[in-house]
C-alpha cells in the first residue's frame, strides 16, 4: 500500500459514480421488462395453454388500448382477464413486497439471515389476521382496510418480541435473532391453531388462506392491495442510502450524523407494513424475503441503493414463477406456492449460513 | 476550537474521567496517551457524544457539543474507532462515499462534488486504484486506511483517530503519520489521536495529553511529558529515555526485566 498524495492524477472516480442514478435506473427498467415477459409467459401457461400469441394480443388490446387482431376464443380472454392476471399481478406485488421487507430488514438487523419469514414478522401478521377472519367481521370494514391492520399490528407486535427477546446486552447475535424469530413464529402459530380448533367449523377459507398461496384472486384485491404496499415501498427505496450507513456499527452510523434509533424505527415500521399487507392478502409464504435480496447481492453487491429497488424486482419475479409452478406441477391440483419457495429457499438459506463471514455474537 | 472543561464520567458507579479539562487549537497534532483503563477510548466517546457527560462541558468553537443535534455535530466532528467493523459486501468507494452523509438530504446519493471529495480521500490516502475493490479483501492496513479516508471525506475540523497505528507496519505507520501531519498543516485541522506508541507519538504530534485514572497528569510538548518520572509512574513500568539526533525527540525503552 502505497499513499500517494500527488494530487495530479486524473481523477475519474466522480465521473463514473456521477452515473450511478442512470446505472441503477437503467436495472430498474430492464427488470421491469423482464418480469413484464414473465408475466405473459406465465399467463399462457396454465390448467389451460393460451397461446402465447393470443395472451399477447390479449394484453395490448384490453390492458393497453390498442386494436390488433381480436380473433382468439372469448373463454382464453375470461381466463387470462377474470383469473390468471390479478392471480399473477398479485403474486408480483407480494414478492416484492416480501423480498424488500426482507432487504430492509437484513439491512436493520445487520444479519443477512433476516426474512419476514424467519424473525416472525409473517406468523405475527397471520395471527392478526386469523383474529379478524375468526372474529366474523366483515372483511372489507374500513374500506377494505380491517385485514392489513389486524396484520400490520400482528406483525409489528412479533418483530418487536423477537427483538427484545433476541437482544443481549444492547447486542443481537445473527442466530439468535432468528432463534427468538422462530420461537415467535411458533408460539403464533400455535394461537392461530389454538384459535381456530374453538371456531366455528366451517374453517375452509382460513385453512387455505394459511397455507399461502393466491388461488382465487381478484382484482378487487390487487387494488386493495397497492395502496398499503406502495408509498411503503418507494419510502425503503428513498431510505436505502441511509441503510448504507447503518452497515456500519451505530456508534459509527451515529458520528456519520445518523439518528440510528429514529432511522431504524422508520425503516422496521415501513418493513413491517408491507409484510403486513402482502401477508393479509396471500397468506404466509416463507423464504422469499431471503431469496430475493441475496441473488441481488451475489450478481450486484451489497450497496442498498441498488439492493433495496432490484430485490423488489427479484422478489416479484420469483413468486410468480413459484406460483407458475404451484399452478402447473400437479395439474388438476394446485400446490400451496409455500413449498415451492420452500424448496429454494431453504438450500439458500444452509448456504448464506454456512459463508456468512462475520459470526456475529454468541 | 475544541475545550474539555472539567469533565467527569461514570459507568455507573465506577468513575472512568475525572475532572478532565484540556484545549486544542486548529492545526494542532495531539496524542493522548496513558494506560491501558486510563480513559481514552471514553474520552473519544464522550467528545462525539455517544456517552453523557455527568459534569462538564465539552465546546467546539464556544458551542456546547450537547447542545448539537447528531446531523451538525458529525460536521464538525469525524471519529476513526479503534475496532472497526467493516460493512460485509461493501467496496472502499462505497465506504468512503459514506463519509459525505453529514451532508447530503434524505434524497441525495451524492451531488458531483461530494464525488469529488471522496476521490480526493482516496487519492490522500493512496487508495485510488481500490475504489472498487469489497473491503473483506483489504489487509488490516488497507482497511484503516479506507475508514481514514471516509473520515476525511466528512471534511471535519476535529478529527478523533483511536490507535491509527495499531494495524500498520513501520513504513505505514511514517506514512499515515506524515499525512495527518499534512492533513493538519493543510487544513487546520485538529487530529486527537489515542496512541500507546510513544515514540512515535513523540516524533510526530505537537503536544500530548497523558493520562491516569481518567484526568490529565501531563500535558505539552512531548520532551516535557515523557520523562522518566513521568512514564514509569503512568505505566507503572521502568523505562528509559533516550533523545533523537534529529529534532532532540524523546525515545523510549521499556527496560523492565
Amino acid at each position: 500500500m502505497v499513499y500517494d498524495t500527488c494530487s495530479n492524477q486524473k481523477l475519474s472516480y466522480s465521473n463514473k459514480n456521477r452515473t450511478i442514478y442512470i446505472r441503477i435506473a437503467r436495472r430498474i427498467v430492464v427488470g421491469l421488462v423482464v418480469i413484464l415477459a414473465i408475466c405473459i409467459i406465465a399467463s399462457s401457461i396454465g390448467a389451460v395453454y393460451i397461446p402465447l400469441s393470443d395472451t399477447l394480443a390479449i394484453v395490448i388490446n384490453k390492458i393497453i388500448g390498442i386494436k390488433v387482431k381480436t380473433n382468439w376464443p372469448e373463454v382464453s380472454e375470461s381466463i387470462l382477464v377474470n383469473l390468471r392476471f390479478p392471480r399473477i399481478i398479485l403474486a408480483g406485488i407480494v414478492g416484492a413486497a416480501l423480498s424488500i421487507s426482507g432487504a430492509a430488514y437484513q439491512g436493520v438487523f445487520r444479519n443477512p439471515l433476516a426474512d419476514p419469514y424467519l424473525i416472525g414478522s409473517a406468523s405475527g401478521a397471520g395471527l392478526g389476521a386469523a383474529i379478524v377472519f375468526l372474529t366474523g367481521l366483515p372483511l372489507l370494514a374500513l374500506g377494505g382496510g380491517l385485514l392489513p391492520v389486524a396484520a400490520f399490528v400482528g406483525s409489528i407486535a412479533a418483530v418487536t418480541l423477537a427483538y427484545f427477546i433476541g437482544r443481549c446486552q444492547g447486542q443481537i447475535g445473527i442466530s439468535t435473532l432468528i432463534l427468538a424469530g422462530v420461537a415467535v413464529s411458533s408460539l403464533a402459530g400455535a394461537i392461530t391453531s389454538l384459535l381456530m380448533i374453538k371456531s366455528d367449523p366451517n374453517l375452509r377459507p382460513l385453512m387455505s388462506w394459511l397455507l399461502g398461496g393466491f388461488s382465487g384472486s381478484r382484482w378487487v384485491d390487487v387494488f386493495i392491495l397497492l395502496p398499503y404496499v406502495l408509498p411503503p415501498m418507494i419510502g425503503l427505496v428513498i431510505y436505502s442510502r441511509l441503510l448504507n450507513v447503518l452497515q456500519l456499527n451505530d456508534l459509527h452510523a451515529q458520528t456519520l450524523g445518523v439518528n440510528v434509533n429514529r432511522t431504524k424505527t422508520i425503516i422496521l415500521l415501513a418493513a413491517s407494513l408491507v409484510t403486513a399487507s402482502a401477508v393479509a392478502f396471500s397468506g404466509v409464504i416463507g423464504f422469499v424475503g431471503l431469496v430475493g435480496p441475496h441473488v441481488v447481492r451475489l450478481i450486484w453487491g451489497s450497496d442498498y441503493r441498488h439492493l433495496v429497488p432490484m430485490s423488489a424486482i427479484l422478489g416479484a419475479g420469483f413468486l410468480i414463477l413459484a406460483d407458475l409452478g404451484a399452478r402447473v406441477i400437479a395439474i388438476p391440483t394446485e400446490l400451496p406456492v409455500g413449498i415451492i419457495t420452500a424448496f429454494f429457499g431453504a438450500p439458500f438459506f444452509i448456504y448464506i449460513l454456512k459463508t456468512k463471514k462475520r459470526p456475529q455474537g454468541n | 476550537m475544541i475545550k474539555i472543561d472539567a469533565i467527569e464520567f461514570a459507568y455507573g458507579k465506577q468513575h472512568v474521567i475525572r475532572d478532565l479539562s484540556f484545549a486544542a487549537d486548529a492545526g494542532e497534532v495531539i496524542a493522548v496517551v496513558g494506560p491501558n483503563g486510563c480513559g481514552k477510548t471514553t474520552l473519544f466517546n464522550l467528545i462525539m457524544g455517544s456517552h453523557k457527560l455527568s459534569k462538564g462541558t465539552i465546546t467546539v468553537n464556544n458551542k456546547n457539543i450537547d447542545e448539537m443535534s447528531a446531523r451538525e455535530r458529525s460536521q464538525l466532528l469525524a471519529c476513526v474507532p479503534q475496532n472497526l467493523d467493516p460493512p460485509e459486501g461493501f467496496t472502499v468507494g462505497e465506504l468512503v462515499m459514506m463519509g459525505r452523509n453529514p451532508y447530503l438530504s434524505l434524497i441525495e446519493w451524492g451531488k458531483p462534488e461530494d464525488f469529488l471529495i471522496a476521490e480526493k480521500a482516496l487519492l490522500k490516502t493512496g487508495l485510488t486504484e481500490y475504489i472498487d475493490r469489497p473491503l473483506d479483501y483489504l489487509s488490516g492496513g488497507e482497511r484503516q486506511s479506507a475508514f481514514i479516508a471516509m473520515a476525511l471525506a466528512q471534511e471535519t475540523q476535529i478529527l478523533l483517530l483511536d490507535e491509527p497505528t495499531a494495524n500498520l507496519d513501520l513504513r505505514n505507520q511514517a506514512i499515515l503519520m506524515s499525512l495527518i501531519k499534512e492533513t493538519s498543516r493543510q487544513n487546520q485541522t485538529t487530529i486527537i489521536m489515542a496512541m500507546h506508541d510513544l515514540t512515535l507519538a513523540a516524533q510526530w504530534c505537537d503536544k500530548l495529553v497523558m493520562l491516569l485514572n481518567g484526568s490529565v497528569y501531563a500535558e505539552g510538548l512531548p520532551e516535557i511529558v515523557l520523562t522518566v518520572d513521568n512514564i514509569n509512574k503512568v505505566y507503572d513500568t521502568i523505562v528509559e529515555v533516550q533523545y533523537s539526533t534529529e529534532g532532540n525527540r524523546p525515545i523510549i525503552f521499556n527496560i523492565e526485566k
